[in-house]
């Protein structure tokens, strides 16, 4: 590779020379504003068909460069229309007016690796988020968790409430059935981020190992959480094959394009801002009294009656959920940028430290970042930009979830602890042993350490070159590439001293991993834009390359000397694992665009992938794609005022999905026996006829402007099938073989995305924004040629997937069995995927300085398994337990739990999760003159999760033990309480 | 014109070059493992050897299981494992639970581990049988060690699916065999251990691999090696004898034992101990699965069914032995009452058998060989009660004293297994083949099930 990029550099060194000087010029000076009087900063002002431009300043004013002659100048500026306007020499002062556009009709979307088109000429239904839209309103801890009823078609779920994420972001239905990479690629200014979630042993430490998912059960955080919402200007969302075609082999699951702040000509300007928060833990479950004849229908003992006649006097009856999570913990989060340059070079520096200690004591997580964006013009024809950034996340996520004979989880064993358990230390600091479970919850919570720091480099070069130039056409030269570097540590340690250790052999338990990824990828484009007639056709052809390498290693030692949390402090040692990775992915495009004055625009391309993930290393497989928009109110024919755009859009696609490492290996594995190094065969064959998923999208859409766009419709179909769907077949157990990757399903999602924008109120005094979207999705099973198979959870009789023809794959089932045999004789209980979702932005600015912003989403059915119910009413503390609905004098936790167990209904524990939350609740302030050094202020309140109502009887329904899952979330036991967050903000340029 | 579509052809040339072609990419072959492919095609002896271990560390995967299910089964033990409910609940079919179901709970490690072993032993067959390194007796000593292993194995998913019957021919994944019943599984599992004890008698006289100390001790003089073809072809019969038992052969089964270790001479405990052991170590070996530090606060524990100390003979050494009591620490469980009284089953005692988490546990042993010949000789009229004797003797209870039919002495020798073989994976089983299931004491209201509901894969398998 090394060779790659001096051969790369070889060429730009020999592009460089292309490069020829300016000519001779004149100025233009003016201002830009809004409909409202107010100066609009860093609108870009361009000479058209030339790269002659700039930006407007602080005061909105601006001065513009001309080369000679007649021109006309590009005005454009997210989120308001852009407008061209001729100039001259003669032309000293223009002033313009912007005006909204709700529609974002005129932002650049993405049809190709290195081309882009206006929205308004987009056959594809892209999504994008602003900054504003983004982090806007409230602070949000990770950039998935922020994206949260802002788009259509995309559902956002995160894992528990533990600080510093973990959430599963799922595009458009189901991308794979869990062979594949279930979550979308993210592209952080042209680099290919690393989004894994890093095993830390957690769950072999709480001895949460069961299970059928292939996922560990260790609440990591996947890892965009590393990313500084903050530092983002714009978010693309690529959600189907239809748009992601141009990311060919890994973007089944759709692509999330992410592109960060730029520095702006001009003024230096700096911002700051600080938010202060705090959090608090929603939806207590209010565990259940234990008065004297619940301990008599619990325990039946009067060892406990005295227990709790003890405690009672003592005046330690304790409510343990509001004890653990009831912490109102500080949020911090200081942000400063600095930006500013010249016409040749711009700049972007940023800083921030975002501090957030969680619920549960001890639990936290903090995240710093640095960022320095720069771009330099070399010459007329050659621009560079540099992005460069660093981050640093320290993430204590404590003991929650799953655990088996230890007690490692705070909220299992609150599960079956009673009011009047004698937990707190005395005065020496010794936790009492728990009686009523496997450890002391409080010791677990204060002693116990879960901690993973990540360190982490994303570093992205851009070169453009225009190599040549007419009035009729030019041809650029782009070369993007760049490198993720992450470094990960992370330490899980139970101490000596806690009770379910002292049980055990070597008491002591600690586990320290250590990860080292590099993603390094690079691009090169030919852009050739000609106009052909009254057609103005854009050609790209480029070659990419992506390498990843990844080394882990997770060594556990047990036995470990006093407090000591050091490996050569431990009795045994033992290396748990060493996964090297190495990945190299290979591809070609070309692809074609051709505009017919704004009134039909097409898009042609196709893309060749080859990857060493597939079966076959050196196949090339081929992603071709298609699309077109026909604007009918911009043909001449057009005589409806009202309608301001009408544009009827067709869009095809393909993508890929590759298997994951290792599934084509046939492999010895090793294990001590004795002394004696031993190789076990592994328990997974091969299928020599793999080969990688394969999904292909139609995507049909209107998108209707009425009364000059101030009402703006879309409306979009889509059908995206998936074939060759990766499975695990499980032959025969008594074979040995245990998983074979085969591609043996299809499946299709079909969905219907709808978004109403509105500016129904736009005054001086008050104006309102709303904006009300509806999707749903509907998949199912079209084909499967291995037998129909279970997957997820702890088995049927704890709910689990089904995988049947016919059948949507996220269909949760369990016992009883005796039923029809298309089900596996289990009965079905429902659906993790929702039936549909709605979400409701409203802003409204009041007196131009009032502003308030709420964002509501409400999602219609769906169901979730939720064990932690059942280990309530296992350990009598759910909070309805010794009441008596039925009068069958049996106690509602006894009837619940014998329904489970005796008549074997596994129902009982499956929960609807339709919800309504308010998501986002935001008021500011903005000063309206300068205050002091201050040239803007805005202060504010705002709120995050404030809202939830939901029948689901646990703390979230957004919940998944083993993680992000593309079909086996939604099964909860015992998880970290998800919070509401509430901030006070103060934002200053100066 | 031209010159534009010049430099756009030397442009797609370059960056194509840039991307590509100068830089090849080299097939990525799994950078963590050796394949299988290496130690299948040719193997060397090195490899040979990583074959053989693998297939001593895999012969150890159904103790666990063995011990806490059949145990729960058969009432041996209470699994007090607090963290789910189904250890007690499930497995002694509490609730008026009647029956398994497919894919029964924490059932895997009787049937898929051991098919686990069987599968390194094919491995380790055909990898042997396809090497041009060896010499045919080196070649024998493979198979006939991989038989051995193979066999002792198979009986696991038997006893455990026993009328479901199993499926003995596996070795291709997508084209295994048929399931056989429980009959015709036990004849082709008995002709499996007679290939091993034929493989093993060409072996000639040393085996060209290494085991563990589970086949003997080299740095122990008292230890008996089983770590040539003759000595294994002891172990190979004893193995024989069980799988005769179960076929009620009773004459075969004296046959197989009169070839194995078995030592009727016994004298005392360590005598009847004497057979082949599964060895542990610490990480990153295996810890003892059986072993729980004494008396420890936790509510995770196997326990000692009580009625193991209500039925005891006075003096028995083996309950001195075997159970420890939990003075300071009895464990109570919601869900475990005695439907009679109400109370809840104290959990008082706990399994005593090991000294630390790397204690050995044994594979076969002695003991189980003279209770096997006691049953032959009491079911051919033969002379059982000094069989009977030698154990009585050891363990302190005395001479038998009772009568001489057939079915007292099949009652005594029943009895004298519950205690001289507890826990290891034979009560349950004794009481089906003996048909006395309804005869196990159910006190906390339980089912006690005669076998588990074939697995998920299994019958997916068959319906596809």
């Amino acid at each position: 590779m090394k060779f790659c990029f001096t051969r790369a550099s070889m060429l730009l060194a020999a592009m460089l020379l292309l490069a020829a000087p300016a000519m001779a010029q004149y100025m233009v000076k003016g201002s830009v504003k809004d409909a409202l009087g107010e100066p609009l900063i860093g609108v870009s002002i361009l000479v058209k068909g030339t790269t002659t431009g700039t930006v407007s300043d602080f005061d909105g004013n601006y001065e513009l460069n001309v080369p000679d002659g007649e021109q006309v100048a590009i005005f454009s500026y997210t989120g308001f229309k852009t407008q061209e306007l001729t100039i001259s020499p003669s032309t000293a002062q223009l002033d313009i007016v912007l005006e909204e556009d709700i529609a974002r009709l005129d932002e650049v979307v993405v049809t190709g690796l290195a081309s882009g088109v206006k929205r308004s000429n987009s056959g594809n239904a892209v999504a994008t988020i602003s900054s504003a839209e983004l982090v806007g309103n409230t602070t949000p801890q990770t950039v998935d968790n922020a994206l949260y009823g802002k788009l259509t078609g995309v559902n956002i779920s995160a894992n528990g409430g533990s600080p510093g994420g973990g959430v599963n972001v799922q595009l458009r239905g189901i991308s794979t059935l869990g062979a594949g990479s279930s979550q979308p690629l993210y592209i952080i200014d042209g680099v290919y981020v690393n989004n894994s979630s890093i095993r830390n042993g957690r769950s072999q430490v709480s001895g949460a190992t069961g299970g059928q998912s292939s996922a560990t059960q260790d609440d990591a955080a996947n890892r965009i959480a590393d990313i500084n919402p903050d530092d983002i200007e714009r978010i693309e969302v690529l959600k189907g094959p239809s748009a992601a075609a141009v990311y060919g082999t890994r973007a089944n699951s759709g692509v999330i394009i992410i592109t960060t702040k730029k520095g702006k000509a001009g003024q230096t300007r700096v911002t700051f801002s600080q938010d202060v928060g705090i959090a608090q833990g929603q939806n207590f479950i209010g565990f259940d009294d234990w008065d004297e004849a619940k301990v008599d229908a619990f325990f039946g003992s009067p060892a406990e009656q005295a227990a709790r006649q003890a405690a009672e006097q003592e005046g330690r009856v304790t409510d343990w959920e509001d004890f653990f999570y009831g912490e109102t913990p500080l949020l911090l989060n200081t942000q400063i940028g600095v930006s500013g340059g010249s016409q040749k070079t711009q700049f972007y520096v940023s800083g921030s430290i975002l501090s957030e200690d969680g619920i549960i004591e001890n639990t936290g997580f903090d995240r710093y970042s640095v960022r320095a964006n720069v771009d330099h013009r070399i010459s007329d024809r050659i621009k560079v930009s540099l992005n460069s950034s660093y981050f640093k996340s320290d993430n204590d996520r404590g003991f929650t979830g799953n655990q088996n004979n230890t007690g490692g989880s705070i909220g299992y064993a609150l599960a079956y602890t009673p009011s009047y358990a004698n937990l707190l230390p005395d005065a020496n600091g010794n936790y009492p042993d728990n009686p009523y479970f496997n450890d002391n919850p409080v010791a677990i919570r204060d002693l116990g350490i879960n901690n993973q720091q990540v360190d982490r480099f994303i570093s992205a070069a851009t070169i453009d070159i225009d190599l040549y130039q007419s009035a009729n056409s030019f041809l650029k030269f782009k070369v993007n590439g760049g490198v993720d570097y992450l470094s990960g540590n992370s330490l899980v340690y139970f101490p000596e001293i806690l009770q379910h250790q002292r049980a055990q052999a070597n008491p002591g338990d600690l586990m320290r991993g250590r990860q080292d990824d590099l993603n390094y990828n690079i691009q090169g484009f030919l852009n050739y834009n000609t106009n052909i007639g009254r057609i103005n056709s854009n050609t790209s052809v480029g070659a990419v390359r992506l390498d990843q390498r990844g080394d882990f290693v997770l060594n556990r030692g047990r036995g470990l000397a006093g407090g000591q949390d050091n490996l050569a402090w431990a009795t045994v040692v033992s290396s748990l694992e060493q996964t090297v990775t190495r990945v190299t992915d290979i591809g070609y495009v070309i692809q074609e665009d051709l505009n017919w004055e704004d009134k039909i625009a097409i898009s042609a391309g196709i893309r060749f992938d080859k990857s060493t993930l597939n079966n076959f290393q050196d196949e090339f497989y081929a992603f071709p794609k298609f699309s077109g928009a026909v604007n009918l109110h911009n043909f001449d024919f057009w005589s409806i005022d009202v309608v301001s755009q009408l544009k009827v859009r067709a869009a095809y696609g393909e993508t890929g999905g590759l298997p994951r490492f290792g599934v084509i290996y046939e492999s010895l594995t090793p294990q001590l026996i004795g002394g004696q190094l031993g190789g076990q065969v592994g328990t997974r064959g091969v299928d020599p006829n793999l080969v990688p998923e394969t999904a292909q999208e139609i995507e049909l859409g209107i998108d209707l402007g009425l009364f000059d766009d101030n009402l703006f419709i879309e409306a979009t179909y889509y059908n995206k099938g998936v074939n060759d769907l990766i499975l695990d077949q499980q032959p025969a157990e008594s074979t040995g073989i245990l998983a074979i990757a085969t591609n043996a399903a299809d499946l299709e999602n079909r969905g219907i995305e709808l978004a109403l924008s509105a500016s129904p109120i736009r005054g001086q005094n008050f104006s309102w924004f709303t904006r009300i979207m509806y999707w749903q999705n509907r998949s199912e099973i079209t084909r499967l040629s291995v037998p129909a198979f279970t997957q997820g959870g702890f088995g049927p009789s704890l709910g689990t997937y089904l995988l049947a023809e016919g059948f949507s794959p996220t269909t949760i089932v369990g016992t009883p069995a005796g039923q029809g045999s298309e089900t596996l004789g289990f009965t079905v209980y429902g659906d993790r995927q929702p039936d549909f979702t709605m979400a409701w932005n409203n802003s409204f600015t009041i007196a131009k300085n009032l502003e308030l912003n709420l964002v509501t989403q409400y999602q219609s059915g769906g169901n979730a398994i939720n064990l932690s119910a059942l280990l309530w009413d296992d350990g009598g503390t759910s909070p309805d337990w010794d009441g008596d609905d039925d009068g069958d004098e049996t106690p509602n936790g006894l009837d619940r739990l014998l329904a489970w167990a005796a008549d074997g209904n596994t129902g009982v524990y499956i929960e609807p999760t339709s919800y309504l939350k308010l998501r986002e609740a935001a008021l500011y302030y903005t000063f309206p003159d300068e205050i002091g050094v201050f040239k803007r202020l805005k202060v504010g309140v705002s709120a995050n999760n404030v809202l939830l109502w939901t029948d689901y009887g646990s703390y979230d329904p957004e919940v998944s033990n083993f993680g992000t899952q593309s079909i086996t979330g939604n099964i909860e036991v015992t998880p970290y309480p998800s919070a509401r967050r509430l901030f006070f903000h103060l934002n200053a340029e100066f | 014109m031209n010159n534009i579509f010049y430099k756009l052809f030397i442009g797609v040339g370059i960056v194509a070059m840039v991307g590509l072609s100068s830089c090849d990419v080299d097939r990525v072959n799994d950078p963590n493992n050796p394949s299988l492919a290496s130690v299948t095609a040719d193997a060397s002896k090195a490899e040979l050897q990583v074959l053989v271990t693998g297939l001593e560390a895999r012969n150890r995967g159904y103790v666990t299981n063995s011990a806490q299910m059949f145990g729960s089964f058969g009432r041996e033990v209470y699994a007090f494992f607090g963290s789910d409910p189904r250890f007690l609940n499930d497995w002694l079919g509490l609730g008026g639970n009647a029956e398994t179901y497919p894919d029964f709970f924490a059932s895997g490690g009787t049937y898929v581990n051991p098919y686990l072993a069987v599968k390194q032993a094919n491995v380790l067959i055909s990898a042997a049988n396809n090497s041009t390194q060896l010499t045919t007796e080196e070649t024998f000593g493979y198979t006939g060690f991989a038989k051995t292993i193979k066999g002792f194995q198979l009986l696991w998913p038997l006893l455990q699916q026993f009328e479901n019957g199993i499926r003995v021919d596996v070795e291709d994944p997508l084209n295994p065999g048929p399931t056989l019943g429980f009959d015709a599984a036990l004849t082709e599992i008995r002709s499996i251990l007679d290939e091993g004890f034929t493989d093993l008698d060409k072996a000639g006289g040393s085996f060209s691999f290494n085991l563990t100390a589970g086949f003997g001790d080299e740095s122990d003089p008292d230890d008996v090696l089983y770590k040539n073809p003759t000595a294994m072809r002891q172990i190979n019969r004893a193995i024989a004898a069980r799988a005769a038992l179960y076929a009620e052969d009773y004459g075969g089964a004296l046959t197989a034992l009169s070839e194995s270790f078995m030592n009727l001479d016994a004298a005392d405990a360590q005598d009847l101990l004497e057979g082949p052991t599964h060895v542990y170590g610490n990480a990153p070996d295996v810890n003892n699965p059986l072993f729980y530090p004494l008396d420890a606060s936790t509510s995770t524990i196997l326990i000692v069914h009580p009625r193991m100390i209500e039925d005891a003979l006075p003096g028995d050494v083996r309950v001195t032995t075997k159970f420890a009591e939990r003075v300071n620490n009895p464990i109570t469980d919601a869900s475990l009452n005695d439907v009679a009284t109400s109370d809840p089953i104290v959990g008082a005692y706990q399994d005593a058998r090991w000294t630390s988490n790397i204690s050995p546990i044994p594979m076969i042993r002695n003991e189980e060989l003279i209770l096997i010949y006691a049953e032959a000789q009491a079911r051919q009229g033969g002379d059982a009660v000094s069989a009977i004797n030698t154990i009585r003797n050891i363990w302190e209870v005395g001479d038998y004293t009772g009568g001489t039919s057939t079915d007292e002495l099949i009652d005594e020798i029943l009895f004298q297994r519950r205690y001289s073989l507890w826990l290891e994976g034979h009560h349950w089983v004794d009481m089906r083949r003996l048909g006395r299931l309804n005869e196990i004491d159910t006190r906390e209201g339980g089912t006690i099930y005669t076998q588990v509901e074939r697995r998920v894969s299994e019958i997916a398998w068959d319906e596809g």
